[in-house]
């Protein structure tokens, strides 16, 4: 096997280094994908399913120039979850989107300062107007996020074939 | 600020450049998945957003084994895709190509760019188990295979495809 460095975006804050995805991330996404709060919130896909996503992640940075970053922590450079730009399959537009892979990573604010600086990459670098996150009803921690982040309310609509609200970022409105 | 990586090839045959995927192919790429052209691929038309991430998966491959499938060109104009399918949870690599209308069937294109892709792929790496299945009565896809080196090794795939191997 010969495995390509994908080449990319690098972005960086105080406690977190966002860098594409590369081959030997895959064991903590698998994890995180096969464990209990992925299944909480509807993730869970069976091998080839998941194995399919994975690919998608980097063909995406190939053909359109944005995707998933994978969130490293300076201090040990553990990989610690996605953030970035995702185009769910039936979703109208790409949204921004985080999940945190390690349990022992979560609640300690990564996440916000992770999205805060993709939504940066998105008004500055790419030029957006705005861009949504998809979030369901129940997960009412993301939705606390996408508020601290600045995001309004904007309707509705399916996002990987789950009924979802649609939290818009806008850049003068951004945390 | 985004740079694609230098390493994934541009292919050119006397006739063809085989390249990436790109954004632009998607709707090409939508338009050709009519029942006709997918019966002995894939045996159904995706929707749109499937089509999507077909293309996106196989650009991944890329990256993630050094080989995939490319689109195939001809004159800049998409005319079909293939080359080598190899996803990470599958052992073996298997060779697939689809051309994307009647018109362009029956020049030799489908040889020309997986003679090519064959050839690119196995100066760099062993492909162990190397293998296509192919539906019985795809009869310009027998004559494919044939063309490029693999023989019929008598096995049947679970879908009833025959299973074709590189000739020893």
């Amino acid at each position: 096997m010969t495995p390509i460095t994908l080449t990319g975006p690098r972005l960086e804050t105080e406690r977190l280094i966002l860098r594409l995805p590369q081959a030997s991330d895959f064991p903590a996404f698998e994890a995180f994908q096969n464990g209990p709060r992925a299944a909480e919130r509807g993730w869970q896909m069976d091998k080839p399913a998941l194995h399919d996503f994975w690919h998608k992640q980097f063909g995406r940075w190939v053909m359109l120039g944005y995707g998933w970053f994978v969130i490293e922590r300076r201090s040990d450079a553990a990989a610690l979850g996605f953030v970035g730009i995702g185009a769910p399959a039936d979703a109208p537009e790409p949204e921004i989107g985080w999940t945190i892979w390690r349990d022992d990573a979560v609640g300690q604010g990564y996440a916000f300062e992770a999205a805060r600086a993709v939504l940066r990459f998105a008004f500055d670098t790419l030029g957006l107007a705005s861009i949504p996150s998809y979030i369901t009803a129940d997960n009412t921690r993301s939705a606390a996020l996408a508020q601290r982040l600045g995001a309004v309310r904007d309707g509705t609509t399916l996002s990987g074939g789950q009924p979802c609200d649609i939290w818009r970022h806008h850049p003068e409105g951004a945390a | 600020m985004t740079s694609r990586s230098a390493h994934i090839p541009v292919i050119t045959t006397d006739r063809l450049v085989l390249r990436l995927q790109r954004a632009s192919d998607l709707d090409p790429f939508f338009a050709m998945m009519t029942p006709e052209r997918t019966a002995y691929v894939v045996g159904q038309v995706p929707d749109r957003s499937i089509a999507a991430q077909i293309l996106a998966k196989n650009a991944g491959s890329w990256v993630l084994r050094g080989i995939g499938p490319l689109i195939w060109t001809l004159d800049g104009t998409p005319i079909g895709h293939g080359g080598i399918y190899w996803p990470l949870d599958e052992d073996a690599p298997e060779l697939g190509w689809m051309l994307w209308n009647k018109d362009v069937e029956g020049h030799g294109y489908a040889t020309e760019a997986m003679t090519a892709l064959l050839a690119y792929a196995e100066a760099r790496m062993d492909l162990p188990g190397l293998w296509a299945g192919i539906h019985p009565d795809n009869a310009a896809s027998h004559r494919v295979a044939d063309r490029i080196g693999l023989i019929a090794s008598g096995e049947t795939g679970p879908d009833g495809d025959v299973i074709y191997r590189r000739a020893a």
